[in-house]
């Protein structure tokens, strides 16, 4: 699907139709990459919809400076970390925290390790969100390092940095699996 | 490391992470829906402000409205109920005096054996109050925070001669005729287990979970307040509140339930039990281990996490008992000990944080009675 005709959006187009074809388009992308960062699927959802909504609203202002899928991850990243900054997040983090401490196990994060299409998600899950973010915008979303650097606005290398710490832990926390696992 | 993805330690992740749905066409329409209605999923959790607004001018147009409801027919009075407010046994132990209580409960309770002159539904309003915690507000029916309204869901007698429940936005127009429907007893005490009618078991967000009783067995519905509110009922997928397996929800079909586990709302079908997500229920389960719970209150069938940690409130057969839970997670005397109806069951728990303690009871102290100064609500 080409979205060239972005930036040259004129009054009489639907822009309805405009965000159903992002959606399908992107709507997997921009899932994902919420899930990534916030780990449950339920605020996936949220935070995919408030992403849609917010490129609605801000079509007109898209310039074509970054590429249509860029600028989405850039519009879900920015959400999530709005949630983040919210008393329900908190919340939803200290009861993971609180579940982690062995209160109680947690029937979603169970239900998580079933859910996870390949092993080494449920590592790559456990990385811190710095660490993860950069390595799924690389690994999965296959974006180029400039590209990654942009969205997170970091240095080139501390792209690569995060991204080679993150693969290390991987092979570590794999290394330590195949020895006790 | 090169620009072109070669490596093959990272090649699974090439692939979505979850085995199944991640986003769908359910949640495309969704989102086709909320632009519809204007609105963004951060914004249906919490609008400070203008939710702080509304409250503050819809309590001051009630206020004015009901100051005196001399005009109020005397079913509406809730004389005969046993009276939680003046039986609540403020208890302000050594251990909790010095305790900051932070969040409020609305509290929804289903009787299935209500005493002869109450109905089966109240909702109580526990909140911070002179330094300890009181029972601030009680109303008839179940009071329903959504958005930036309440919503009063209750039951009323249905055409075949058992009962139905209905829901109704609660605005200053609407507020008389919800409130004495809410009042009412549609089936006259009688235990509703073999009676046709439909029963409440969960409220939270805009959703509505309810059985449907007949001579022939029960059925579970999920809808939505408007539709419930509407009378048309429309049916919504279990999906819709809980991430169950793919398939679950269809081979359930109407066999399923939202029951409390581990202090969480679950849906429960034949195979799986899965926590209400944060859509239908915000503030969910335990924050300090059941088995304190349980040393604490023995008699403890259910317990309710205060968001920020700082209460708990725990469920007895007969009574809710808050507790005040420290910040390195222990438990504190009793704070508060409300007798409840036997049988009494929870199908609601809605908290309020911050500001919003004072807006809530701003707006349930003006309209649930206590002090003499008007009708519950």
């Amino acid at each position: 699907m080409n979205f060239d005709y972005l930036p040259y959006l004129g009054p009489d187009t639907d822009a309805r139709e405009v965000l159903r074809d992002l959606m399908t388009a992107y709507g997997h992308d921009v899932w994902n990459y919420a899930f990534l960062i916030c780990k449950r699927t339920d605020l996936a959802d949220d935070i995919t919809q408030d992403t849609f909504l917010k490129a609605f609203r801000h079509l007109s202002t898209f310039r074509g400076q970054s590429s249509v899928r860029t600028w989405l991850l850039s519009i879900a990243r920015n959400t999530a970390y709005d949630y983040r900054k919210t008393g329900y997040f908190r919340r939803v983090f200290l009861s993971d925290a609180v579940e982690r401490g062995g209160v109680h196990p947690s029937a979603e994060s169970e239900a998580l390790g079933n859910m996870v299409s390949h092993e080494l998600w449920e590592h790559v899950l456990k990385l811190p969100v710095k660490q993860r973010e950069a390595l799924i915008l690389y690994a999965h979303h296959q974006l180029k390092i400039k590209e990654i650097a942009d969205l997170l606005k970091l240095s080139e290398g501390t792209v690569k940095s995060r991204i080679f710490k993150a693969r290390m832990k991987l092979l570590q926390m794999i290394g330590e699996r195949e020895q006790y696992g | 490391m090169g620009e072109q993805f070669s490596d093959r330690l990272l090649e699974p992740l090439r692939y979505p992470p979850l085995k199944q749905r991640g986003f769908d066409e359910r949640l495309m329409e969704r989102i086709m829906r909320e632009l519809e209605a204007g609105r963004t999923a951060s914004g249906r959790r919490r609008r400070p402000f203008a939710f702080a607004l509304f409250l503050a001018g819809f309590a001051a147009v009630l206020a004015v409205l009901w100051v005196k409801p001399a005009g109020m027919p005397a079913e509406h009075e809730p004389a005969g109920r046993p009276a939680a407010q003046v039986d609540a046994e403020g208890l302000p132990s050594a251990a909790a005096r010095d305790h900051a209580f932070a969040d409020g409960l609305l509290l929804g309770l289903r009787s299935d054996v209500p005493s002869p002159a109450s109905g089966r539904y109240r909702t109580l309003w526990i909140a911070p109050e002179g330094g300890g915690l009181g029972l601030v507000a009680e109303v008839d029916g179940i009071l329903v925070p959504y958005r930036l309204d309440f919503w009063l869901i209750g039951e009323e007698p249905a055409e075949d001669g058992g009962s139905r429940l209905f829901a109704g936005k609660v605005t200053p127009g609407s507020a008389p005729g919800l409130l004495a429907k809410a009042s009412r007893r549609p089936d006259g005490g009688e235990e509703l287990g073999g009676a046709a009618g439909e029963r409440l078991e969960f409220a939270g967000q805009s959703y509505v979970v309810l059985t449907r009783h007949d001579g022939n067995g029960r059925e579970t519905l999920l809808t939505d307040l408007a539709s419930l509110a509407s009378g048309e009922r429309r049916r919504l997928s279990p999906d819709e509140i809980a991430p169950l397996p793919e398939g679950e929800a269809e081979r359930a079909g109407a066999k399923w339930s939202v029951v409390r586990r581990e202090g969480r709302w679950t849906v429960r079908t034949e195979r799986a039990a899965v926590p209400l997500s944060a859509r239908a229920s915000v503030h969910d389960g335990l924050c300090v281990p059941w088995t304190d719970v349980r040393e604490a209150v023995p008699g403890a069938v259910d317990a309710f996490c205060s968001p920020g940690g700082s209460w708990t409130a725990v469920l007895t057969d007969d009574a809710v008992v808050a507790l005040p839970v420290y910040e390195d997670g222990t438990l504190g005397g009793r704070a508060l000990e409300l007798p409840l109806d036997a049988a009494a069951k929870p199908v609601m728990a809605e908290w309020a944080t911050d500001g919003y303690v004072a807006k809530w009871t701003a707006f349930l102290a003006a309209h649930s009675g206590k002090d003499g100064a008007g009708p519950g609500l």
